[in-house]
């Protein structure tokens, strides 16, 4: 019961904060949500489409045409500019006019007829992975496409083959792509379940890292309760954040979610309350506010890279790998994406205990400043 | 002018005594620098790790491993015996592609029947599973290419050259400019250094503005502004270039562009960021509550900037409302392409003008405000330093 009492009292001391710190709710609640809405509705398209395309077509055979045809048709390019040759067309480039750009050869049609296969060249601009990575696929895909039906035809017209026939003889491997959890290969659900936790975690962490300020006369023992408080507290509020947080996710945004939400909840609630710690830890050890918030930032805004969300944690070096664990999005953000897309975690119980241990040891470390170096400080004595 | 001089070498004064400050500006952006960096020196979409579940083992089926195993994108780390386990290695992120070749494929290719070879890409990373994809399909095309032209070799009685060109009518090749490894390095590094220029410059002008602002207000306020935002800029510019040169030298980085022109839109950055910096320290007249937002708004601006996202694929209103209210899709995306791209002044001058017309905007609305609310009789230079002091917290550390 005392447990109970010293946790409530801690709690309820940050609880007080928030009639005269309105800062509490606005960087732990207010910003984390509009952020979030702005982030949803940024990605809301899902998938790139309409990419500036180039052509320059040399050619100009009813082949050729049909060839750029394919690709104005396909809404993954929007054909901006006919160049005259390759030159301008790389200038369109290097202006950030176009982001890819097809050249059909002169005599194309003559030589796909005279069986001397041409050669058509695709030109990409690759300073921007994220759009050339789509319009390289599709232009693939188009391509193949395109050079199949070419080769059917020829089969038809010279061997005097079936369109079945010619069709095994052209493609006698096919192959079939599946795209795991993601098929729509949607940017959005990549994306957003986890940052929409990365952009709420700063908030936890910006407010927690201000609330020892003080420590008032207390038993040693009870310092840990009285820092268990204060985790509960903003880990609570930062628990709420995030609830709102994947509700708009899956309700206003629509990204589908194939696991449950009530373990969406309960990982986010782990994870909340081990940010709250961690901060609540820094606040201890680093008194001056500024460095305190300056050290929190440190931790919490690089947890996308550092954690390998975006970039695969296997292609970092064995120093970014161990020190990834010890982050605790690095315990969530995987699971949570897993659980949307496909809706289960893979070992969460792990992640689980990680999550749960971390924040145990960080009250403690959180207490132990006390323990050992400013014991039975009042209010009244000297201020931290 | 004088009176420029004299103010910008009165915060270098300033500076020089302040250990905080001075980690600030000149050693925060070569440390997240080499701190990022390093995340990306290695360069996995070069060596992603496949699956294979070869139920065939034919030498075609083999051949086709062969290709995999040979291309520099992919690695085979796996050979499994069942679907279930290709989906487990899939499932547990060990492979990032699953290869599955089904029984009889070379028989069927032999006898004339199609035979689908099936490829599993991991669309959770849509970024890698499509450079994955695109590879996958140009290997098996060709090796569906090498079996058809057999074919047709026999099947028509034609000399090899013949059955190739009538196999593959036309060739493709693509070319990748300016980053033929298409790098997650090249990709993002230099839109972090604008970030790390946006963020440690805010939090260095708020230390400067919130030192004396009543002096401030006083008299000459324009330069003495001006002084405050030269010296922040102007250190980290210079830290920020070493910065960049240590990623172009020490990480081979691409950097083709011209330096002047980037600095030259970092200085008109400067300026503009300098704007929201003024209107917060305004707002919060609390360097603890500025550098709380300031922090907060860190990642929502990278992500709205028009890189990880591009600009023109937003909504339309969104996109109007980020440039009304923040300056660095103006800056991250083009200060990039300066360097990587070498995009010439005729492409980078529409974001350089944005950025002057936001100034000329902002710079007298912000100021209008900071004057109005420091210039406020009840707040004194030293009410302000004790709001920021409480439990003898010093605002300037």
């Amino acid at each position: 019961m005392k447990v109970v009492r010293l946790l409530y009292e801690s709690f309820l001391e940050e609880s007080k904060k928030l009639k005269t710190d309105r800062m509490i709710l606005l960087i732990a609640l207010i910003i984390p949500i509009l952020v979030n809405l702005m982030v949803g509705w940024e990605l809301s398209k899902g998938v790139m489409d309409h990419i500036p395309l180039g052509v320059v077509d040399e050619d100009n055979s009813p082949l050729s045409r049909q060839l750029v045809q394919y690709f104005a048709d396909n809404e993954t390019f929007a054909l901006t500019y006919y160049a005259q040759n390759q030159e301008e067309l790389q200038e369109l480039i290097s202006h950030s006019k176009i982001k890819a750009g097809l050249v059909i050869p002169s005599h194309f049609s003559e030589d796909v007829t005279a069986l001397r296969s041409p050669s058509v060249l695709m030109i990409y601009d690759g300073s921007h992975m994220s759009i050339t990575s789509v319009a390289k696929a599709k232009a693939s895909e188009i391509l193949l496409t395109m050079r199949t039906g070419a080769a059917i035809k020829q089969l038809e017209g010279r061997l005097l083959m079936t369109e079945e026939e010619a069709y095994q003889t052209a493609m006698p491997i096919a192959f079939e792509t599946r795209t795991l959890y993601n098929p729509a290969k949607n940017f959005n659900y990549f994306m957003t379940p986890g940052y929409g936790t990365i952009i709420c975690q700063p908030g936890i962490g910006l407010t927690a890292v201000l609330c020892i300020t003080s420590m008032p006369k207390r038993k040693k023992q009870d310092i840990l309760h009285y820092m268990g408080g204060k985790v509960l507290f903003y880990g609570g509020l930062g628990s709420i954040a995030f609830i709102i947080n994947i509700l708009v996710q899956v309700f206003l945004f629509k990204i589908p979610c194939r696991g449950s939400l009530f373990i969406a909840f309960f990982f986010s609630i782990l994870l909340a309350m081990a940010v709250a710690a961690m901060a609540v830890a820094v606040s201890a050890w680093m008194p001056k506010r500024t460095i305190a918030i300056a050290g929190i930032g440190l931790l919490l805004l690089p947890n996308s890279v550092m954690a390998g969300y975006t970039w695969p944690l296997l292609s970092m070096s064995a120093f970014y790998q161990k020190t990834a664990y010890l982050i605790p999005f690095y315990h969530y953000g995987d699971n949570i994406r897993d659980l949307f897309l496909k809706g289960s975690m893979q070992h969460p119980l792990s992640d689980i205990l990680f999550l749960i241990l971390f924040t145990l040891a960080m009250v403690w470390i959180a207490a132990s400043k006390f323990f050992f170096f400013q014991p039975l400080l009042t209010k009244e004595d000297k201020p931290l | 002018m004088t009176a420029f001089l004299y103010y910008l070498k009165e915060e270098f004064h300033f500076i020089k005594k302040q250990a905080g400050l001075i980690l600030l500006l000149f050693v925060g952006i070569p440390f997240l620098t080499v701190w990022f960096a390093g995340a990306y020196a290695t360069d996995y979409v070069y060596h992603i790790p496949i699956a294979v579940l070869d139920e065939d083992n034919s030498e075609l089926s083999r051949s086709i491993i062969e290709h995999f195993d040979k291309n520099e994108r992919f690695q085979v780390t796996h050979h499994v015996y069942t679907r279930q386990e290709l989906q487990n290695i899939l499932d547990t992120k060990e492979a990032y592609m699953g290869l599955y070749i089904p029984p009889d494929l070379n028989e069927n290719v032999l006898s004339g029947q199609t035979t689908q070879v099936l490829i599993l890409t991991n669309g959770a990373n849509v970024i890698i599973g499509n450079n994955a994809y695109a590879s996958a399909a140009t290997i098996v095309q060709t090796v569906s290419a090498g079996a058809s032209i057999k074919i047709i070799s026999v099947k028509g009685s034609l000399p090899q050259i013949s059955a190739t060109n009538m196999a593959l009518p036309f060739q493709f090749t693509d070319r990748m400019l300016y980053d033929p490894q298409m790098t997650y390095m090249n990709y993002l590094i230099y839109g972090f250094v604008a970030v790390f220029f946006q963020q440690l410059l805010l939090s260095g002008l708020a230390t400067l503005i919130l030192r004396n602002p009543q002096e401030t207000v006083k008299e000459h306020t324009l330069r003495r502004l001006g002084a405050k935002i030269t010296a922040a800029a102007g250190c980290l510019i210079l830290t920020g270039s070493l910065a960049i040169l240590w990623l172009h030298k020490g990480m081979h980085v691409v950097l083709t562009g011209n330096v002047f022109l980037a600095l030259a839109l970092s200085i008109l950055f400067a300026i503009a960021i300098s704007c929201p910096a003024i209107l917060l320290t305004a707002i919060t007249k609390d360097k603890t509550k500025f550098s709380q937002i300031s922090y907060m708004l860190s990642l929502p601006t990278f992500l709205t900037c028009g890189y990880v996202w591009p600009a023109d694929q937003m909504p339309f209103l969104l996109k109007g409302l980020i440039k009304i209210t923040w300056p660095l899709i103006y800056y991250a995306r083009t200060f990039d392409e300066i360097l990587v791209k070498n995009l010439p002044l005729k492409s980078v001058l529409p974001n350089a003008m944005h950025l002057i017309i936001y100034s000329a905007i902002f710079m007298p609305i912000s100021i209008y405000v900071w004057k109005k609310r420091f210039g406020e009789p009840k707040e004194t230079a030293l009410s302000i330093a004790e709001t920021n002091s409480i439990e003898g917290i010093d605002i300037y550390e």
